[in-house]
């Protein structure tokens, strides 16, 4: 079942083995609930400044881990941004967010 | 929509994003005290020392159950980094006074997700901060008190010393 979608990701949820699976196009991520927390957290927590700095995303792309480092994916900012707004979107979906913007700290 | 992620987690999910910016602001509240202690164990003031020394690990205790919190309702608390630490005070006056500030600031974050898990309906997180809310009236209080004892018994001559020997009272409470 589809819980959202974004110009370049998808999230959707298979409730007979209670996993989720993030679409990124070009791959397809099973998480368990626990890692759809951990990969949110990442994705949050990353400084949207930062990437525009040259130092830290040399390449207008970023390279990251995924899942206690078992998918190693490359995103560009645009596909950084949507995959936030995914991630906001689906927990408001799943009704355990109200909130349309996030007070990630 | 079938309910797996509300299976899996009690609390909304901003309240999660909070309480793990408050095990942010314990862990920060807990390494500060013991820059305080460390400062009056260099500056003589043992007994303030002892003080700081509880204090630090109040605010791991703090920290601890935010942590356990969210470890009990699903969410995903995260180990927190502390830096920016304040070693320099130019008394012991100016050490409690950072210690209320301190206070202060924790306070007004633990109001601030009340307010915000109750807008949001979310009335597990809102009953589990009760306490904290208790906890921080008592924790301003007696950083005031010792701050009106440093008032009337004032910085000079013997004043430091009795002072410090005044704080005992504090660390027995």
């Amino acid at each position: 079942m589809l819980v959202a979608n974004t110009k370049y990701c998808s999230l959707r949820q298979d409730a007979s083995n209670r996993f989720f699976y993030l679409h990124l196009g070009h791959k397809s991520i099973p998480l368990r609930f626990c890692e759809l927390l951990a990969v949110r957290e990442k994705i949050l927590s990353l400084e949207m400044a930062s990437l525009f700095y040259e130092e830290s995303c040399p390449h207008d792309f970023k390279i990251l881990t995924l899942c206690n480092q078992q998918h190693l994916v490359l995103l560009t900012i645009e596909e950084i941004l949507d995959l936030r707004e995914l991630l906001l979107q689906a927990f408001v979906r799943m009704g355990l967010s109200c909130a349309r913007e996030s007070v990630y700290i | 929509m079938n309910d797996i992620a509300r299976q899996q987690l009690s609390i909304q999910i901003e309240s999660m994003d909070l309480l793990n910016g408050q095990i942010k602001m314990e862990a920060h509240a807990s390494a500060a005290y013991l820059a305080m202690a460390s400062w009056c164990e260099q500056n003589g003031f043992f007994t303030s020392a002892k003080f700081f020394f509880k204090q630090t690990e109040e605010e791991r205790e703090h920290m601890m159950k935010i942590f356990n919190f969210l470890i009990d309702t699903g969410g995903s608390p995260i180990s927190p980094e502390v830096s920016g630490i304040n070693h320099e005070f130019s008394s012991i006056k100016d050490v409690f006074e950072s210690a209320l500030q301190h206070e202060v600031k924790v306070s007004e974050s633990i109001k601030n997700i009340v307010k915000k898990a109750r807008a949001s309906m979310d009335i597990t997180t809102e009953r589990f901060l009760d306490w904290f809310v208790l906890e921080q009236v008592e924790e301003e209080n007696t950083i005031r008190d010792i701050l009106d004892m440093i008032e009337l018994t004032g910085m000079e001559g013997v004043g430091k010393q009795m002072i410090d020997n005044s704080i005992e009272k504090w660390i027995e409470e």
